[in-house]
């Protein structure tokens, strides 16, 4: 078995950050926000945040945010909670908080919730499980979780609970690994997770776990990387994560790199992109590879990257 | 016509976006120019047919392009702010049918089936809806962006009569559907009540009947334990009568040294529910019992025999 290939990976990462010629370049534009902070993540994670030049994303954040305070995918796209939420990640990891006008950006996600707790993803009014926990995690980032209805969003999380203990995007919708994280998350930042079943729903999540050693996001799919994370760190947050086989996880994340030409894909065989590469390096920093910074569960952010934050609000409140 | 003809008016506008070498997409040359008089009309905010029709390129080239999908709802409501009725849905209906296509072609895109919900409520024409859906989860039956779309529909607008018949068609199409067996719960939940007895017992019957067909379903068990596990299992002894006789098998082949390759015959599920049932009984003898089948289990599911080592320890876990 090949180890964690840590050179290849920060060089693929740098290459396909720069490569505007290439495909994945192209049809991404609309997200490159989240793309950024996919890539900005995974080099923090490897100790190589210093790849990317700092100016110039910072510079790029800014220009796609809208008078609004949301930010859009990309220049000229307009607001999302999405990337709002990756914008405010971005600046956490290369320590410009301070550039950002918070009041804003919480007016921003605060419009955006609804009467029922939940949240729109923007003015258009799709809701999803996935913009409450970008609401949440974006304000509990930036340490103003007051600036929304907690006990509501909470409620509606709790709506969206189906009978297998898992959750859905909205009420009703399938139990899948990826919406189990984000109500997870939300619920775990808002100092509420007794509020999920803890077992029924551990048992859920570790059920993922396929012979393979890899993960998969509902019953009957095929194991992908990407779900090495929003498994794990569920398990993670309602302290399961003991329940599945570690070392077989670890092993079938290994083998979707590319060794050679660096990046992981989302199986073995499959062609890397940035998106599987951060989440399996996610996944590795969650199961405690020592060569990895720690990774938080919650806020998918480092945990000194948080540390750093909290001490840097608390000293500007002394 | 050529686009450049079309747009001679405009300017295009380039992409302009770090982090980085700041340097032009160089996808293909029709990308640059669709993308750079798309760019244009965003910024004057130009809503009129060709600006509509020139989204339907962006579209086609990326429809992941949620911007895109914005600017035409945004461009189909000004362009019929002064419309009669029957133009304005005419036109709604003519996005819907765009959106037949797309929703076809881009099935996994969250896009599309929100679009497809807004020209929903301008249409007005529900029924249509379940009749589409069946036809995008005949081709992809797990979809979970067609589910979400069909519920929306459903409880929108009231549609529940044939739905349990439809449900039972799809499991019975492939009875490992996990998104059918959640619809199924979905239903009883808006039209009965799913606590009572006769509820609960017509779905132990219902699942049952799944589970002799096929022991190992993993979404059969999750829907028999879903249903019963809230009222508590002691008022419905068939269900631990059911488990009992599918591990039999199992009791049998678990007590010597297990082989290789015989763990796929054995019902993990039935030996788990049983486990969930005697932990909950709360007596010596169950909680023995269980104790005892949470050894064998570590044995049966190597991978997760943490979890079974902690279950032996949790007389009433998850009862
Ligand atoms: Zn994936």
């Amino acid at each position: 078995m090949e180890g964690f290939a840590r050179e290849a990976h920060r060089a693929y990462i740098k290459r396909v950050s720069e490569d505007a010629d290439s495909f994945e370049y192209a049809v991404s534009e609309h997200l490159r926000m989240s793309g950024v902070y996919w890539a900005a993540s995974a080099l923090y994670l490897v100790g190589a945040l210093d790849d990317l030049n700092r100016d110039d994303v910072i510079a790029f954040v800014f220009k796609c945010q809208h008078d609004c305070g949301g930010f859009g995918g990309n220049v000229e796209h307009d607001p999302h909670i999405l990337y709002t939420l990756s914008a405010v990640q971005i600046l956490c990891l290369f320590d410009a908080l301070d550039q950002l006008d918070v009041e804003k950006v919480l007016a921003y996600i605060g419009s955006l919730q609804q009467p029922d707790g939940s949240f729109y993803g923007d003015e258009w009014g799709e809701v999803d499980t996935r913009f409450t926990y970008c609401a949440l995690c974006c304000a509990s980032i930036l340490g103003r979780l007051d600036a929304l209805d907690v006990p509501r969003a909470i409620h509606y999380i709790r709506a969206c609970e189906n009978f297998d203990g898992g959750f859905g995007c909205v009420p009703g919708g399938e139990s899948h690994a990826g919406q189990v994280f984000t109500c997870v998350g939300a619920l775990a930042i808002a100092g509420a997770l007794e509020h999920c079943q803890r077992d029924l729903l551990g048992w859920w999540l570790c059920e993922r776990q396929t012979p393979g050693g890899g993960l998969n996001g509902r019953p009957q799919k095929d194991a992908d990387v990407c779900y090495s994370w929003w498994v794990l760190s569920a398990l993670s947050l309602l302290e399961r994560d003991a329940w599945i086989d570690s070392a077989a996880l670890r092993k079938f994340i290994l083998s979707c790199q590319d060794v050679q030409g660096g990046g992981i894909a989302d199986k073995p065989g499959d062609e890397a992109d940035v998106f599987h590469t951060f989440f399996g390096i996610a996944g590795l920093s969650l199961l405690h590879d020592e060569s990895l910074e720690q990774i938080d569960a919650a806020h998918a952010l480092p945990v000194k990257v948080l540390e750093r934050i909290q001490s840097q609000r608390k000293a500007a409140s002394d | 016509m050529k686009l450049a003809d079309v747009f001679s008016d405009l300017e295009p506008l380039e992409q302009n976006e770090g982090p980085q070498p700041v340097v032009q997409i160089a996808a293909t040359p029709q990308f640059v120019e669709v993308m750079g008089y798309f760019r244009r009309v965003l910024v004057n905010q130009e809503f009129s047919q060709r600006a509509l029709q020139l989204s339907a390129q962006a579209i086609a080239l990326n429809a992941a392009n949620y911007t895109a999908w914005q600017f035409r709802r945004r461009c189909l409501t000004e362009l019929h702010a002064a419309s009669s009725e029957e133009q304005r849905l005419a036109a709604w209906r003519d996005e819907l049918e765009f959106c037949d296509e797309q929703c076809r072609n881009n099935m996994k895109n969250y896009q599309v089936w929100f679009h497809r919900r807004a020209c929903v409520e301008q249409v007005g024409e529900p029924q249509k809806e379940l009749q589409f859906i069946e036809e995008i989860l005949a081709e992809d039956a797990k979809n979970y962006h067609a589910w979400g779309h069909r519920q929306w529909a459903l409880r929108t607008y009231s549609l529940w009569a044939d739905e349990l018949s439809f449900v039972e068609r799809l499991i019975k199409e492939d009875l490992r559907n996990n998104s059918a067996w959640n619809q199924r719960y979905y239903v009883l939940q808006h039209t009965t009540d799913i606590k009572s007895p006769e509820v609960v017992k017509a779905e132990i019957a219902f699942a049952s009947k799944w589970i002799e067909i096929e022991p190992n379903n993993d979404s059969s068990w999750a829907y028999l334990k879903g249903i019963v596990r809230p009222v508590g299992y002691s008022a419905y002894p068939e269900v631990q009568q059911m488990c009992e006789r599918l591990a039999a098998g199992a009791l049998d082949e678990a007590a010597g040294p297990t082989q290789e390759g015989d763990a796929s015959k054995i019902c993990l599920n039935a030996l788990s529910l049983l486990v969930d049932i005697l932990q909950a009984q709360n007596t010596p003898k169950g909680t023995a019992r269980a104790e005892a089948l949470c050894k064998q289990l570590q044995r049966l599911d190597p991978i997760r025999i943490n979890y079974w080592i902690w279950r032996a320890q949790q007389p009433r876990a998850m009862g």
